[in-house]
């Protein structure tokens, strides 16, 4: 077992349920402050494990700007699903879907950083946007009760951390277990990894079908999401000419 | 490398100041546009012709008060004109403005002699995604729109910002396609092998410069009207609808608030007309005279010389399309907001995705070896297109918004069936 990765998973858990919303100011900031504890202890864990790891793993230690974004992408993550406005959520989530685009560059996978951005924040946030306004004022008028308050903090909190503590140790632990077995983690890619023309042929050989059977899912949700939307009332009757016939 | 970094820097701040004020300028050239065409004179009064009118509005702008309104959400109000200045600025860094240096060419000797060790790129960033990256960054813009529109607290920039998103969202799906339909045709992203592929001609017809608008021309017709819905430009405006809206999203905003706004909106318009110009009008491509200079094509990678022909050549045509812009601007009228929407969803997507459907076919014939000519697509655009009209008359007309004759319509209704009673004419 690894006690940093432990505490530092339990101070998160602790941290981010002092900060779901309830409407008391206070707690937000003691949460926010054991956050950076857990940030700090998670960070211990991290260079600890890199440095038992890194003769296997990697050639050297990590960017500065790995810390950065991922600093920006965790703090960014509470902030989606503490903040007691909707809308101020929708663009949390906006900035973390950009630090993960972020982290991906840095692994040189730039295609999918840029589908991520385009998709993520400029297509599904947009339209989550869009709603959010539709549904709820501008201005500085308070926010409902369903979302000052959060409505099950304790089992949410644990569930997932629990979750996270888990592929924590998985990684911490299972993956050295399996870097000296049979599927052994290359430090490096081959030449063109994580590039568009690998990923292309990737696509389109080895995973052909899956990727046809999401095409048809999706175009299947398309057609089912215009049919609902579409009105049953009779169209209205018009004469050749264009006008509509008096009743 | 530290060197090619320098470069590359410094190259990023001069396409920066470039765009900065060329926009200044652009804003004076659209008055002296929109004057010319209604048969007007234009600002004339500041300096020689009024070329000294941008530096009085920009005085002016910074001396307007700074207003926040009460109903405002303040950190969204203050925090959306830099969401939407960001990402406009940030599109030029993919844009191949001046071709490719020849390793061996460096600086000129009274600049020190100093040599680039490798072929240097004439432009900020070279990456994989080449045109993707302006892509995001158009996709990213339309934040600052609406929490422009949401955060001021007013029906009208609300009604503004809804209308820029649902408009945005729509016209990106024809924007991309199209734009896909010529990348794989020349598979790739990056925007500088694709005009390489440009600066030749037709082997059949070889007059005509082999540029992308010859050998797709439904692919750069639909990619022209998505870029105008995209920078929110005449017929397209609808997000700052004058008649309807005020000034729409950003009726609240004033002094260097409101300016960066509508510097935004004139970086995207450069931004657009440079893709334009590389994916569709052969980029630096010189037609016909690169025959006279060079005795054959024109070459890629270029010593000095060679670079500033392109950088001018790429320039010139950026304005000339900046020009059309305008043009279109003060002579076609705005849409109805259900004509935009039904011209994006039953017109440009199924267009898109035919060009984009041909462009791939194309590929595959050759790639097998039985079509090599690209004059081959350029009759298959023409055949779509022609397809797409035939098809437009057969499919059943919307049955909503139809135009009517007035003396049936709702302002003048007709007369009960079997009365006698005569309608008063209007």
């Amino acid at each position: 077992m690894d006690y940093t990765l432990i505490l530092a998973t339990a101070l998160g858990a602790i941290s981010l349920y002092l900060m779901l919303p309830r409407g008391r100011a206070a707690l937000v900031k003691l949460g926010a402050l054991i956050g950076v504890l857990a940030l700090g202890a998670g960070l211990l864990g991290w260079f600890h494990w890199t440095a038992q790891e890194q003769a296997v793993h990697y050639p050297g230690p990590p960017a500065i700007f790995f810390y950065i974004f991922a600093a920006i992408a965790l703090a960014s993550a509470a902030g989606v699903v503490c903040h007691p406005r909707p809308l101020y959520a929708a663009l949390y989530f906006v900035l973390l879907t950009l630090a993960a685009a972020a982290l991906f560059l840095l692994l040189r996978a730039e295609f999918i950083a840029v589908v991520l951005i385009i998709i993520y924040a400029g297509a599904i946030l947009v339209t989550y946007v869009f709603v959010i306004m539709l549904a709820s004022p501008g201005g500085e008028i308070p926010a409902a009760d369903y979302d000052r308050i959060s409505a099950d903090p304790l089992a949410a909190v644990l569930v997932s951390f629990l979750l996270l503590g888990t592929i924590l140790q998985m990684m911490s632990y299972g993956q050295a277990a399996l870097a000296h077995g049979p599927g052994a983690v290359p430090a490096a890619g081959p030449a063109g990894f994580g590039g568009m023309g690998m990923l292309g042929a990737n696509l389109y050989s080895h995973y052909a079908l899956p990727l046809e059977l999401a095409g048809v899912l999706l175009t299947v949700s398309l057609v089912g999401a215009v049919m609902i939307a579409r009105k049953n009332e009779p169209p209205v009757r018009m004469l050749d000419s264009g006008e509509i016939p008096a009743e | 490398m530290v060197g090619v970094f320098i470069a590359h820097l410094i190259f990023a701040l001069v396409v920066l100041g470039m765009t900065l004020g060329l926009v200044a300028y652009l804003i004076l050239l659209e008055r002296k546009t929109a004057a010319w065409i209604q048969d007007r004179i234009g600002p004339n009064r500041v300096g020689p012709r009024g070329l000294l009118q941008p530096l009085a509005d920009g005085v002016k702008f910074i001396l307007k008060e700074e207003f926040v309104p009460a109903n405002a959400d303040r950190i969204l109000f203050l925090l959306a004109p830099i969401i939407i200045i960001a990402p406009a600025l940030c599109g030029f860094a993919v844009i191949p403005w001046g071709g490719v240096l020849a390793a061996g060419a460096g600086l000129p000797h009274w600049l020190g002699g100093w040599t680039f060790p490798q072929n240097f790129h004439v432009m900020v960033a070279n990456p994989q995604i080449g045109v993707l990256f302006v892509i995001v960054m158009a996709s990213l813009s339309v934040y600052g729109v609406v929490l422009g529109g949401w955060a001021s607290g007013s029906k009208y920039s609300f009604l503004g910002g809804l209308r820029a998103t649902a408009q945005m969202i729509s016209y990106e799906i024809p924007l991309v396609l199209s734009l896909l339909s010529v990348a794989v045709v020349a598979g790739t992203l990056r925007l500088e092998p694709i005009i390489v592929g440009q600066a030749s001609y037709f082997s059949t017809v070889g007059f005509l410069p082999a540029w992308n608008v010859f050998i797709q021309p439904t692919a750069f017709v639909l990619f022209v009207t998505c870029i105008f819905a995209e920078a929110n430009r005449t017929p397209f405006d609808l997000a700052e609808c004058e008649q309807e809206l005020v000034g729409g999203y950003h009726t609240e905003y004033s002094s260097m608030k409101f300016a960066m706004f509508f510097l935004a909106e004139y970086s995207a318009m450069i931004t657009g007309a440079a893709v334009a110009v590389a994916l569709f009008l052969g980029g630096w491509h010189l037609p016909w005279i690169d025959q006279l200079i060079y005795r054959g094509p024109q070459p890629a990678v270029t010593g000095w010389a060679g670079i500033i022909l392109k950088f001018i050549v790429f320039w010139g045509k950026v304005i000339l399309f900046l020009f059309f812009y305008m043009w279109v601007r003060w002579t076609l009228p705005r849409f109805r907001f259900d004509q935009l929407m039904n011209l994006a969803w039953r017109g440009l997507i199924p267009l898109s995705l035919g060009t984009f459907i041909l462009a791939a076919v194309f590929v595959y014939l050759r790639r097998e070896g039985i079509l090599a000519d690209r004059v081959w697509l350029l009759l298959g655009n023409i055949g779509l297109l022609a397809g797409a009209i035939v098809f437009n008359y057969m499919f059943p007309s919307p049955t909503s918004n139809r135009r009517t004759p007035v003396r049936h319509s709702r302002y003048n209704p007709a007369p009960p069936a079997g009365s006698t009673q005569t309608v008063a004419p209007v």
